[in-house]
């Protein structure tokens, strides 16, 4: 048994507890219940009693048979509560984590669709082994000890079969399941591979029209899938074989139970209502057994499932996340300033040595060719990215030391492509001060002038946004990240150069947008058009991860050619 | 019934080729049951005359039979199983490729669906049809062949055991399903749309990480993610309750009618109208063949979520598509374009989109259509490339009419280089092979080299077969752009359309690309969808477009003298400068 499954259920000892009783008290009402039911038939067939004569027998089958329905139902019901509970707290671990991890590292999972897959495939796989595999093992336990308890007094042959077959059925499987364990490990790696390569299909499925490739394709999914057949078929045959071994050892054995006490009867070494009993009881002797076998396949699934989850938990986390001191944010010291920072993404280069600090209140302009180095910086400043070499310090607090929540609670960053979220409008204008009521909204969009933009919606504010809601330009999108962020109540805000192409318009209404936004506030801006540039107070000129130079912008014009370029008409 | 007959045929179609499989696979199974209660019944029998009989020799048939099928029983179990799920994963294939055969003609066109949206379809509809054989079909059927010979059975020995059986079999196996929909009526659809829900705030957690780490709610979205997840595992409990409260009613059944037929026996024993020799056989036969019973619950279940699956599918399938499939057998012969009093709208719009479009290009004529967003630039491109189909007007390519067209001379004729190309999670060598299957290496090389990415791809450890992430994430921009436009130069074909594809990359990288478009482009047709007014003396003319209408197609000089809206659009641009 796979040894972190097993921590998980050793977390709710007392459903467990409430498990293992009503298992034992099963195993003692079956015992009555077969009891009573061959004292029925011995009364009658060889007795020669009437019904009348046996009130009290079936009066005892009845209560066997609802104390053993009962017990069955306490079982099930703690077994599914045991395991909707943990998978509660493993979904909530997971989520927990991907805060951890940091953002950028979440983002950058190769495959979008494989964190979705294991939150909400991959919880639910734990459900094979801790509402199924787990009680029955249990009752595969308690089961055979209070049966073989009554048996070996009364008919120590029988006992000794069954106490000798059980365990044997036990190595079998535990001998057959590691042969399968390997076999589900591939099994699992295909089944990831192709939910990750039909997303990567259907996302790209207009790129393959136009390349004439998707007719094609279907014939490439058909055979990956028969791939998946087949080493799915492969697992099965070995999965089954635990089964089948299981089945063949429990009704051989109850056939020589049943023989040995044929034998046995003739000779007077049993008498008939106890071999009668002993019949009835063989197959609910084996039966948790059985179920344990036909379940053996969602215990390995869920134990690749438990794999999974834990090297999930156990990657490594954003170091900024875990620093914790207290600083308080000395609204009166120094903004944000660089001191030689540098950072390397482990398969390219990042920022070498870069210092510089950022004019308090005044808007601060990166330029540089798009791949030098600008996203990192504004990343780093951000508290995204972890420098690794030098310091970062902002109103006294260093990035790294500080809290990162406090960090980020006095800077407002606007990414690239703004993430919109299945909410109203109302709720993602405000995502970054939920607090904000409607007018305090409605206040912000008629600072920046942005009114007639918001006012095409639907259902007005009330419009679901995102997923599964209205579409937006690429345009609306970032005009609603500027009013999140004039929303939040942050000195400092870092905007990184818009990408996804925006029609001429649209930009001029950003750029306005942000100019009114930046009046009272610090602003960092990495941009790549001479429109962002001309507004600027001050520049810094990042290329190939190094700081080419820095100054205000009235100065630059003055005296840097490189800079002029970037203003005037001279760069063809 | 007919409300569902499209999903039944549907049900057909995927079973049609297992036909023969599914009956064996039944038979198995009812058969491995019976060898269970033949087992149990014989060795009920055994004891019975053991306890009268003299000798073991009186009992040899019966101690045969026991071992026989001791035995049996597993093979049975092992084989059935097998082949079951053999059947399962066949469903399963072929589910996968109709669904995507459905969904390809659809995108993007007809489709007004987001592309998870497709996904979560593909996928969490597939897992509840792949099931549908397993516990669909086959449980009703082994159900079935359990009733009737366990029935015979006891009617050999006592009539009326037989008929107490066989009702309350068929108690158990109707009135447990019809609860059991009761109990479950309208959970499944809303548990279905609680994961839908779950899942887009699981993605949007991920996907808007970088947003939420500004967000004070950040806290509270996570654990209104939690709340939720928990609230979905309540529902889904529902299904599992539903299994083990079945059961447990089951087994209920399967004891009263136990008790029913105890006292008739023994009543009948006593009478001497029956020998009590049989009384231990029937009664532990008759109550070990409600095995057969027990999927059942489940199975009404599972159909009702089939059901649901496949009426999605089936929707999806008669969304109508603009695909066009008739190819004619003449191949385009140039470059040429004619578009001929071309309308369109998109549905559920009232504007048009184009709006009465006539204008023809030349074979290797280069031109730029500009204009605002929504104006209907890319509209003409997507009508090009027969991802839209005009409501009105002639639309020509090379001399022939594109509705003569299937999509595959069409790409064949037409490569496109756009904003929205998308690479593969491949390695470089794959996502380049897409558009030329048989390119050579010297080929890839070659192209490489005039997209301007081949001392890139020499410096990667693993040049070609360097793996790319989803989308290519693992490139810059310009990077990504260049390997599409490789792509494209590899398709070679007479017609290039590049819409809007330097949007969002640097001075640097743009100039470069459409140096190398330009080039690449000679004696080729070249449209260009651009904002970029700067850039236009390249080309021979230039298209205005205004609201879906044309209100200009002239050389760049003429429209600088008499277009007065593209002058004011020219002006706003020169005030720009790029870095």
């Amino acid at each position: 048994m796979n040894p972190l499954l097993l921590q998980l259920v050793f977390k709710k000892p007392l459903l467990l507890a409430l498990i293992a009783l009503s298992s034992i008290l099963g195993a003692i009402s079956i015992l009555a219940w077969c009891y009573y039911l061959a004292e029925i038939i011995d009364g009658v067939f060889l007795c020669h009693l009437a019904v009348s004569d046996l009130s009290y027998q079936f009066a005892g089958l009845a209560c066997a048979l609802i104390v053993r329905l009962l017990a069955g139902l306490v079982s099930e019901e703690a077994a599914l509560r045991l395991s909707n509970n943990i998978q509660a707290e493993v979904s909530a671990d997971i989520l927990l984590k991907m805060r951890k991890i940091g953002p950028l590292a979440l983002k950058n999972q190769e495959n979008g669709g494989s964190l979705l897959n294991l939150l909400s495939e991959g919880v639910a796989l734990l459900d094979g082994f801790l509402r199924l595999y787990f009680p029955l093992f249990l009752k595969a336990i308690i089961f055979p000890i209070v049966f073989l308890i009554f048996i070996f007094p009364n008919d120590p042959t029988s006992g000794i079969i069954m106490l000798v077959t059980a365990p044997l059925v036990i190595v079998f499987m535990i001998l057959i399941g590691r042969f399968s364990a390997i076999a589900s490990k591939r099994s699992w790696k295909v089944l990831e591979q192709i939910s990750g390569y039909l997303q990567d299909v259907i996302y790209g499925l207009t790129t393959l029209k136009l390349l004439g490739q998707s007719e094609k394709q279907g014939e490439k999914i058909a055979k990956i899938s028969d791939k998946f057949r087949r080493t799915n078929l492969n697992v099965l045959k070995v999965a089954f074989l635990s089964a089948f071994t299981l089945e063949l050892v429990t009704t051989i054995s109850i056939a020589m139970v049943a023989v040995g006490l044929g034998i046995r009867l003739i000779e007077g070494g049993v008498n008939f209502p106890i071999a009668l009993m002993i019949i009835f009881l063989a197959p609910e002797y084996y039966l948790p057994l059985r179920n344990l076998g036909s379940q053996f396949h969602a215990n390995l699934n869920a134990a690749e499932a438990a794999e999974s989850i834990g090297e999930f938990l156990g990657a490594e986390e954003n170091p900024l996340c875990r620093t914790q001191t207290a600083d308080n944010a000395d609204l009166t010291a120094e903004g944000l300033s660089f001191k030689n920072v540098s950072y390397h993404y482990p398969n390219h280069h990042g920022v070498d040595d870069i210092s510089f600090s950022l004019p308090q209140g005044q808007i601060t302009v990166l330029i540089g060719p798009s791949g030098g180095g600008k996203t990192t910086v504004l990343n780093l400043a951000a508290g995204l990215l972890a420098p690794q070499a030098g310091t970062i310090n902002y109103l006294g607090m260093t990035l790294g030391a500080s809290d990162l929540n406090l960090w980020q609670e006095h800077i407002a960053y606007i990414p690239q492509a703004p993430h919109i979220f299945s909410l109203s409008l109302l709720d993602n204008l405000r995502l970054y001060n939920p607090q904000a009521t409607l007018s305090d909204v409605q206040a912000v969009i008629e600072r920046l002038d942005l009114r007639d933009y918001f006012a095409k919606f639907p259902q007005g504010y009330e419009t679901i946004l995102g997923e599964d809601g209205q579409d937006l330009s690429g345009g609306q999108k970032q005009l609603i990240a500027i009013v999140r962020a004039a929303l939040k109540p942050a000195e400092l805000i870092i905007c990184d150069e818009f990408s996804q192409g925006l029609d001429l318009l649209s930009e001029e209404k950003i750029l306005s947008s942000l100019k009114r936004l930046a009046q009272d506030k610090t602003l960092l801006l990495a941009a790549h058009r001479k429109n962002c540039v001309e507004f600027a107070d001050y520049a810094i000129k990042i290329a190939q991860g190094r700081l080419c130079y820095q100054g205000y912008t009235a100065d630059l014009k003055q005296n840097n050619a490189d800079f002029r370029r970037y203003l005037g008409g001279a760069y063809e | 019934m007919n409300k569902h007959s499209e999903a039944y045929k549907f049900f057909g179609k995927l079973m049609q080729e297992h036909k023969r499989a599914i009956l064996c696979c039944g038979f198995l199974g009812a058969l491995s049951i019976l060898a269970n209660i033949a087992l149990l019944s014989a060795s009920a029998l055994l004891i019975s005359r053991a306890a009268l009989a003299t000798s073991i020799m009186e009992l040899f048939v019966l101690v045969a039979g026991v071992r026989f099928f001791g035995i049996f029983r597993a093979f049975l179990r092992y084989l059935e199983r097998l082949l079951s799920h053999n059947i399962t994963l066949g469903v399963l294939s072929k589910l996968r490729v109709e669904l995507y055969q459905i969904i390809c003609p659809l995108v993007p066109a007809a489709l007004g669906l987001k592309s998870s949206q497709l996904f979560k379809s593909l996928l969490s509809d597939i897992e509840t049809l792949k099931y549908f054989y397993l516990r669909v079909v086959n449980v009703p059927l082994i159900s079935f062949l359990v009733w009737v010979t366990v029935s015979s059975f006891l009617w050999f020995y006592e009539p009326v055991l037989a008929i107490i059986f066989a009702l309350s079999y068929l108690l158990a196996a109707l009135i447990l399903p019809a609860l059991a929909q009761i109990y479950l009526k309208n959970k499944s659809a809303v548990k279905d749309q609680e994961k839908l829900a779950l899942n887009i705030r699981f993605q949007d957690y991920i996907l808007g990480a970088v947003d939420l780490t500004n967000s004070a709610s950040a806290q509270s979205y996570l654990e209104d993610l939690i709340k939720r997840r928990q609230k979905l595992l309540q529902a889904e409990s529902t299904l599992m309750r539903l299994e083990y409260l079945s059961n447990t009613f089951n087994n209920l059944l399967a004891n009263i009618t136990l008790f029913a037929a105890l006292i008739f026996a023994s009543v009948r024993v006593s009478s001497g109208a029956l020998d009590g020799v049989y009384l231990a056989m029937l009664v532990i036969c008759l109550w070990s063949a409600f095995e057969g019973v027990q999927g059942l619950p489940l199975a009404f279940a599972y159909a009702d979520e089939s059901l649901h699956a496949a009426e999605n599918i089936i929707s999806l399938a008669q969304t109508p598509a603009a695909e066009r499939n008739n190819f004619q057998g003449t191949i385009p012969q140039d470059g040429h374009i004619l578009f001929e009093g071309v309308n369109f709208h998109y549905p559920k719009q009232t504007v048009n989109a184009l709006d009465n479009i006539s204008f023809e290009i030349a074979d290797g004529e280069h031109i730029a259509i500009v204009g605002a967003s929504a104006s209907g630039k890319s509209t003409i491109v997507q009508l090009l490339l027969g991802l839209q189909c005009q409501q009105d007007g002639t639309i020509k390519v090379g001399g022939v009419d594109l509705a003569d067209l299937s999509v595959k001379e069409l790409t064949e004729h037409i490569s496109v280089l756009s904003q929205n190309s998308y690479i593969f999670s491949a390695t470089i060598r794959e996502n380049l092979l897409l558009a030329k299957p048989a390119a050579s290496e010297n080929e890839l090389w070659q192209v490489l080299n005039k997209a301007g990415l081949e001392e890139f791809v020499r410096s990667l450890p693993e040049k070609l077969d360097t793996h790319l992430y989803q989308n290519g994430s693992n490139l810059s921009g310009g990077q990504r752009q260049r390997l599409a436009l490789a792509r494209m130069f590899l398709q070679d074909s007479k017609i290039i359309v590049v819409d809007e594809a330097l949007k969002g990359l640097d001075y640097q990288n743009a100039r470069e690309i459409e140096a190398a478009i330009h080039s690449f482009a000679q004696n080729r047709t070249l449209i260009a969808i651009t904002h970029d007014l700067k850039y236009l003396q390249n080309y021979q003319r230039i298209m205005v477009l205004r609201d879906g209408k044309l209100i200009a197609f002239a050389p760049l000089e003429q429209l600088l003298c008499d277009c007065t809206y593209f002058i004011e659009l020219y002006n706003l641009e020169m005030s720009r400068f790029e870095l």
